[in-house]
């Protein structure tokens, strides 16, 4: 195994204001972080998962023990040698009028670039392999306060893969994106830790992206709990279960997906199979029924693809989905 | 560096900043051919010797001066707009130009002391080195406690307000100073306020091009860190910037030009806050190596426009420049800005 990009030792994050102390997480945390590694950082809302990226990327003091890069404290290090082993994805968005994407990439070269900023032709090239890398060429023109959202993000991450550190790390990369974006950005995480060898750490809440992308999962309950290791092991141990623990909310540890949880629920019998059958369980979930054979009332797939409701002797049938949850919550 | 785009630009500049420069010393109170003006500037004496007088001893030194108080307040306001984020932020806001206020009140309202009016009516107001000086005093303190406070502070937010609060304490001990004095000193003091370029001859032009030319170029190598920090502190800080020493490196340039000049000049408002955005509006761009260069040429060139129409050209009056900045140089900062979409966005 290589030795680790970047390790904390005893780690407690929070901060100081005046004479109060606010420990964020308690610790003593003692991670680390390894070449081609991706780590995912998951916790609720105000778990502290943002002070703990901004500490060991040095922005931020411990309160008590250090983050190393390289086996040295990181607070030892120069502001330049830190910034050629740590790049930064914030979530905070740009807004500076007249600045181009091509030159808000560029200055992503500022730890390596002259003392005035110019550019010599490995800078360039550094330049060009992220933008590539990020899928940004077709904008590089465009003003940063015309781009949306999702774009934003990804000439972000082209600033910091033009930093061309060996730790990349990112505080909610996949916050304000859609669907396929999300997919897509976590893909290219997941490729750029495989193929380069750079070790990248993110804070999600994208759970199930991050249990199907991740090597280790870095789990933050709350100021006290913490868990770590890969993502399965997480499940299996049930800790991801009791980090999201909510009574509206139920973690099936089978698929790896989250349910919503209904106060009052119903039992109807079943009989089908196939896709169809899938997806009317999937609908009878979300309206709150549970599967039980003495019920009194069944539901049954026919072979013509069509639906039956029996209920005391009487049949229905249903064409749709949609028309037999209409049926089944007016009998109720 | 600097695309072709850029480069055009500053070139054009470059010619405009000229051709303002001939009309503002060929134009003043006095009717001078523009042929004996060309003439003089190029270091043959004139026929009449009162001209070679006017020009070469008045109107060149005050154009000069324009073009170095031009270049000096802006380049201080972009470094301010850019390292508070903030577009309303101009060279005042640290509180240097109020200390150099300071510095001229203590000396014009010393509680009748009659050596240093004596000082000020026998040499004139702009020209009293005595002036000079203690506005040179008044700026340098405030300037270095300033830094002080720059160097124990985490926060680019705080310093700005920091530095609010230290101009306006200083604004105030000066109004108590008003307060006791005589209705003429306070007279005295009020004219020094609305600012002059003339006055700033010989050895005082040296100093002054000399302390400006250092914050310039201090300025210069400070853009590197200004583009930075377009980003915001947290991104500056993860690209390998040193927020403090970035910040010291600024305010000391920006004081040393804003400092200076209003020593010489007395408080020259507006130029400070409206030639960074019209320079932005010009170039397009936010490289500070663009924009350091062409706030330069674009605040001479304002300036040096403002000093012409000072002095009301065909009359004998010439109005203080302070009033002519904002007067000509409002109007055009609110049709550029209204041009653009998101005026948060500077």
């Amino acid at each position: 195994m290589s030795s680790p990009l970047i390790q904390t030792r005893g780690l407690q994050t929070g901060y100081q204001t005046g004479d109060t102390t606010t420990v964020t997480t308690r610790g003593p945390l003692s991670l680390e972080v390894r070449r081609g590694q991706l780590v995912c950082l998951l916790g609720p809302n105000g778990a502290g998962k943002s002070t703990l990226l901004r500490t060991i990327a040095g922005l931020h003091p411990p309160l008590k023990g250090n983050v190393e890069i390289n086996g040295r404290d990181i607070r030892l290090h120069s502001p330049i040698q830190r910034a050629r082993t740590v790049s930064l994805v914030l979530t905070e968005r740009v807004s500076t009028h007249h600045l181009d994407v091509y030159s808000l990439v560029a200055l992503g070269r500022y730890p390596w670039s002259g003392w005035l900023g110019g550019l010599d032709s490995t800078d360039r090239a550094a330049i060009e392999l992220a933008i590539d890398a990020a899928g940004i060429r077709s904008f590089l023109d465009r003003k940063i306060i015309t781009l949306s959202d999702g774009e934003h993000q990804k000439v972000m991450l082209a600033r910091a893969l033009a930093q061309d550190t060996p730790l990349l790390m990112l505080d909610e990369p996949t916050a304000h994106l859609d669907l396929p974006s999300r997919i897509h950005l976590m893909r290219l995480l997941h490729k750029l830790a495989g193929q380069t060898g750079k070790g990248v750490l993110l804070s999600t809440h994208e759970l199930e992206l991050a249990l199907q992308v991740a090597d280790e999962v870095w789990l933050l309950q709350d100021s006290t709990t913490f868990h770590h290791g890969a993502p399965e092991d997480l499940v299996l141990t049930g800790a991801f279960e009791a980090a999201f623990a909510h009574e509206d909310i139920r973690f099936d540890k089978h698929t790896g997906t989250f349910a919503i949880e209904h106060e009052h629920r119903r039992p109807v019998a079943f009989s089908g199979e196939g896709l169809a059958a899938q997806w009317t369980l999937r609908a009878l979930r979300r309206e709150g029924y549970f599967i039980s054979d003495d019920a009194p009332c069944s539901i049954r797939i026919g072979h013509d693809g069509g639906w039956t409701i029996t209920r005391e002797g009487r049949s229905n049938s249903f064409s749709d989905i949609s028309s037999l949850l209409q049926a089944l919550g007016k009998s109720d | 560096m600097p695309g072709f785009f850029s480069k055009v630009r500053l070139a054009g500049l470059l010619l405009l900043l000229f051709l303002a420069f001939l009309l503002d010393i060929s134009l003043g109170p006095v009717k001078i051919p523009l042929r004996e003006v060309l003439h003089i500037l190029f270091s043959s004496p004139s026929a009449d010797s009162s001209w070679t007088f006017i020009v070469g001893k008045i109107r060149i030194p005050k154009a000069l001066t324009a073009v170095l108080a031009g270049c000096g307040l802006s380049v201080s306001g972009l470094q301010m707009q850019t390292l508070f984020r903030n577009p309303l932020a101009d060279p005042s806001v640290l509180g240097i130009t109020a200390g150099a206020g300071l510095g001229v009140a203590m000396v014009m309202l010393a509680g009748g002391n009659m050596a240093t009016l004596f000082a000020i009516r026998e040499l004139g107001l702009s020209g009293s080195l005595l002036i000079t000086i203690a506005a040179c005093l008044g700026a340098g303190l405030v300037m270095i406690l300033v830094l002080i406070l720059s160097s124990r502070l985490r926060d680019n937010v705080l310093m700005l307000i920091i530095g609010i609060m230290i101009g306006s304490i200083t604004i105030s001990i000066t109004s108590i100073w008003q307060y006791f004095s005589s209705p003429e000193q306070v007279k005295d003091y009020l004219l020094w306020t609305f600012g002059s370029l003339g006055g700033v001859t010989g050895g005082q032009l040296l100093i002054l091009g000399t302390v400006i030319a250092l914050g310039l170029i201090m300025a210069w190598l400070s853009s590197k860190m200004l583009d930075a920090l377009l980003l915001g502190e947290n991104y500056a800080r993860s690209m390998g910037l040193d927020p403090r020493k970035a910040r010291l490196v600024i305010i000391c340039s920006s004081s040393l030009l804003a400092g200076s000049i209003t020593a010489f000049c007395g408080p020259i408002g507006f130029v400070g806050i409206a030639v960074p955005h019209i320079t932005r509006q010009i170039f397009r761009s936010s490289d500070h190596r663009v924009l350091v260069p062409g706030c330069c040429l674009t605040g001479a060139l304002l300036l040096l426009l403002c000093d012409t129409l000072s002095q009301l050209p065909g009359s004998p009056t010439v109005l203080p420049i302070n009033v002519i900045t904002a007067l000509a140089g409002a109007p055009v900062v609110i049709a550029l800005l209204l041009r653009q979409k998101n005026i948060n966005a500077y």
